[in-house]
């Protein structure tokens, strides 16, 4: 009887141990390192259309008449190309060629107009708002203290 | 019987101290006491401004003093003050709080200046192209407990020195660099405006102190920038009076030495009621003149005029017209 009792011991004890070794070893496993995945390049293809705006923080959409004016404006990016139709005081004045500081993690954007000698950078903020992409400008297009903000989302052509 | 006085004296140390707590917080203060400030300069000249103010605190601290006054942006006054005091705990200078520090109790990282803007804005002026300018001591200031300090600030001011005809109510506050404007209550912030200051220089009046008949917003713009221009027809009594279509005609002066005339009543020069009798339009001034590329406008001529364009009222209510002129500085 008693070594009945010793032998349910001696399997109870052999049982611990085997769970301790698979434990131990499944423990010591090397984790499997998630490979690095390229951060996609920012693309602005297709055509933008404000949404909303400011000059020196005041609403300009709120503004009578240029909410009209604001709303026709578009702009279409074409690979390192833009055109420009109804225009309004943009960051340049004409088509042109634009480029971002850094194609992966873009934090300025910089235009360079057909017809300009100079480049104009603006910073670049590109979010999410209600599952779609806007991206918002700032920049002066008259006088340096005249700061506007433009927030574009994209349309259909 | 013991016990019960016991109690009694507990508590009245507790009032007591209750007490002298209230009282250190009501009786920290700061107050601007007397401004002293000429009516009438003419640009370019230094006028001394003569600014007594207390310093009541119960509790001991050592802080740096901060003046600041509200001017119009075009004086550079950041450039064009000294400021010395004279205090029962010494006597020093002060000098320009650098724009890229951040402000005591300023939420969003703003600056002494933009913080102190958002606070007092411009006060009693009517043109919003003014700053406020931050200057603190050089040495903080000890203070023992219930102190009660007398200080009395000498500023020195270039007014003027963009050498235009202005007037202006300058303003004034003291605080100190680690209250900084707190709060709801200004005890710890007093801030004054001065009586209009005439500076004698040249050109139209640019009039801070009174309403006027036109106000732009941004007042400095170019051609490039959206413009909004108000007509107030409550300053005066102008011909115009009772009129509730309001149009804009403008004459604008290109670099080429051009004139582009827009002055047909049409819904494109209509102005929109925006507060009763008060009139507005906003526009891109290359694309309300048309002007062709390359082209840059200088300047605007206009008026307002009725519904028919047969009354026209210009500046200062007169047949010459408004003026806007297209610079930065």
């Amino acid at each position: 009887m008693l070594s009945g009792v010793n032998r349910i011991r001696r399997h109870k004890l052999l049982m611990l141990m085997c769970l301790a070794i698979v434990a131990m070893a499944s423990a010591c496993k090397t984790e499997r390192i998630v490979p690095v995945v390229d951060e996609s390049v920012k693309s602005l293809n297709g055509t933008w259309a404000i949404v909303s705006a400011t000059q020196n923080g005041r609403e300009l959409t709120k503004v009578t008449g240029i909410m009209d004016e604001l709303s026709q404006f578009r702009i279409t990016f074409t690979d390192d190309k833009y055109t420009i139709q109804n225009p309004v005081p943009f960051i340049v004045s004409g088509n042109g060629a634009y480029k971002f500081n850094d194609p992966q993690y873009p934090f300025d954007i910089t235009f360079t107009a057909d017809t300009a000698s100079a480049p104009q950078k603006s910073t670049f903020l590109f979010p999410v708002v209600q599952g779609e992409r806007r991206f918002t400008l700032t920049f002066s297009p008259g006088c340096d203290k005249n700061v506007y903000k433009y927030t574009l989302k994209k349309v259909n052509p | 019987m013991k016990k019960y006085l016991q109690n009694i004296r507990t508590k009245l140390l507790r009032y007591t101290v209750l007490a002298v707590f209230i009282l250190m917080l009501t009786n920290c203060e700061f107050l601007i006491t007397s401004i002293q400030q000429p009516e009438t300069a003419n640009a370019g000249d230094v006028i001394t401004v003569t600014l007594k103010a207390e310093f009541n605190d119960l509790a001991a601290y050592s802080k740096k003093i901060i003046v600041g006054i509200l001017a119009p942006k075009s004086w550079k006054l950041g450039q064009n003050t000294t400021i010395t005091y004279t205090s029962s705990k010494g006597n020093g200078r002060l000098t320009l709080i650098p724009s890229t520090e951040v402000a005591a109790s300023a939420k969003n990282g703003e600056n002494w200046s933009t913080h102190m803007k958002d606070k007092m804005g411009i006060g009693p002026n009517y043109i919003d192209d003014m700053e406020w300018v931050p200057f603190q001591t050089v040495e903080s200031i000890s203070v023992n407990n219930g102190d009660d300090i007398p200080a009395t600030f000498t500023i020195k001011i270039k007014v003027g020195v963009d050498g235009l005809n202005t007037s202006a109510r300058l303003g004034y506050v003291v605080c100190n660099n680690t209250d900084g404007l707190d709060g709801g209550t200004t005890n710890l912030w007093p801030y004054k405006f001065a009586d209009c200051l005439q500076v004698v220089g040249e050109g139209d009046l640019i009039d801070y102190c009174n309403p006027s008949l036109a106000v732009l917003n941004p007042v400095k713009a170019l051609d490039n920038d959206y413009e909004s221009i108000t007509f107030d027809n409550t300053v005066v009594e102008t011909a115009l009076k009772g009129q509730n279509e309001i149009y804009f005609c403008g004459t604008a002066h290109t670099s080429d030495g051009k004139d582009i005339e827009v002055c047909a009543q049409n819904a494109a020069s209509k102005m929109t009621e925006t507060q009763p009798n008060k009139f507005q339009i906003t526009f891109w001034p290359r694309k309300f003149f048309n002007a062709a590329a390359g082209q840059t406008l200088t300047s605007i001529d206009y008026f307002f005029t009725n519904k028919d364009g047969t009354i026209k009222v210009g500046y200062g209510n007169t047949d010459a017209p408004f003026k806007l002129n297209f610079v930065c500085e």
